[in-house]
């Protein structure tokens, strides 16, 4: 049997355009996709490994330093409790020979700490400040100062005033002078 | 007989068989190149799944809550970092003062403002010579302090001067590292 090639050759011209518009190119086109898709899930996997990994690495950082991490905890305790200050005050106090006359909460504000503004959204650090009223002699109150700065917990001593309770010509008597110290004192939690 | 006519016959004739047989060659190409495809994506799908199983072992509640701790201590740090960076050491100022007093001079008032950086001192010295000299060491002590902007004297009972005095402290004095020393006198 004779093929009329001119004609056989319109009909695959025809056959090769629908195949290629209607099968080939759609398949292209998915398979590009695909390959977008899987270099992306690739990203997506290698990114997720290393990611959780690190996540990994630093938590057994953070078990190692524990200790350190307990004094930062100290630092900056989660939750706001009074009356271990008012006892530490108190207590410190005593042991350097003063006379804590009045503690007085005065104020509690959200620090403003610039450089991490976005993560103090949730839950922000706050500023504790106590007006602290004693009364002692000079070293006591120095030894005071003392304690809170070798504190684990971050005292920041404001103000510091002073007068002393007997005039200046009682100044040559043997015992050390008397003074009512005020302290405006401020400390941080979450 | 017309040669020409022959040979024109017979070249058109075999211009038709390139071009017919080219494209029963194109045809088979398509056909392999669809099937190819065809394959490439059930290969890519497949592969894609195993990526997907892969992905979904990360992420587990374990996971989710070691990274929470992790941010939780990031934070913490961080937040600490920022305050330890801004702790000021007021006792510094003692040390300062002591180191920087003359013996024959005596402060029975102190005041002192670590966010202003002020210093109120009202005392006695011994005579107006000692007080000049006290001043002039707090005034020549620069590195601690930036100025002296009040300073009321009067002569008090036996000849003692009371004197009051304000200085600008320089935030330097209340840096945990600062170390005071002496100007001398």
């Amino acid at each position: 049997m004779e093929i009329n090639k001119p004609i056989t050759s319109i009909i695959l011209i025809v056959i090769i355009a629908i195949l290629i518009f209607l099968f080939v190119l759609p398949k292209y086109q998915e398979s590009r996709a695909l390959q977008i898709t899987l270099v992306e899930k690739q990203a997506e996997y290698n990114g997720k490994s290393v990611y959780y990994a690190k996540i990994s690495d630093l938590l057994l950082g953070i078990e190692n330093r524990k200790d350190e991490l307990e004094k930062i905890n100290s630092s900056l305790p989660p939750d706001l409790f009074i009356s271990p200050l008012i006892y530490f005050f108190e207590k410190k106090g005593s042991e350097n020979g003063l006379i804590v006359k009045s503690i007085v909460f005065s104020e509690l504000s959200p620090i403003s700490l610039e450089k991490n503004s976005s993560l103090n959204t949730k839950k922000g650090v706050r500023n504790i400040t106590f007006t602290i009223d004693i009364l002692g002699n000079y070293q006591g109150l120095k030894n005071f100062l003392y304690s809170l700065e070798r504190s684990s917990r971050l005292f920041q001593v404001n103000t510091i005033s002073f007068a002393s309770t007997e005039s200046l010509g009682s100044k040559k008597s043997s015992q050390l002078p008397a003074y009512n110290f005020k302290l405006e004192v401020t400390t941080h939690s979450y | 007989m017309n040669f020409n006519l022959v040979y024109r016959l017979k070249s058109k004739s075999l211009w038709m068989d390139v071009v017919f047989y080219f494209l029963c060659a194109l045809l088979i190409a398509v056909v392999f190149y669809y099937f190819l495809f065809l394959l490439k994506d059930y290969y890519q799908n497949q592969k894609i799944e195993e990526i997907n199983k892969k992905i979904a072992v990360y992420g587990t509640q374990e996971q989710k809550n070691s990274e929470a701790k992790v941010f939780d201590y990031k934070k913490k740090i961080d937040d600490f970092t920022v305050i330890i960076n801004n702790h000021k050491i007021s006792s510094n100022i003692f040390t300062f003062i002591e180191e920087n007093t003359l013996p024959t001079v005596w402060f029975s008032n102190f005041s002192m403002s670590e966010s202003s950086n002020d210093l109120r001192l009202s005392g006695e010295s011994n005579n107006m010579e000692t007080l000049s000299h006290q001043i002039s060491i707090l005034e020549n002590n620069k590195d601690y302090v930036s100025n002296i902007n009040i300073l009321n004297s009067q002569v008090g009972a036996g000849g003692t001067i009371r004197f009051v005095l304000n200085a600008s402290l320089n935030p330097e004095i209340f840096k945990s590292k600062t170390v005071i020393q002496s100007n001398g006198n």
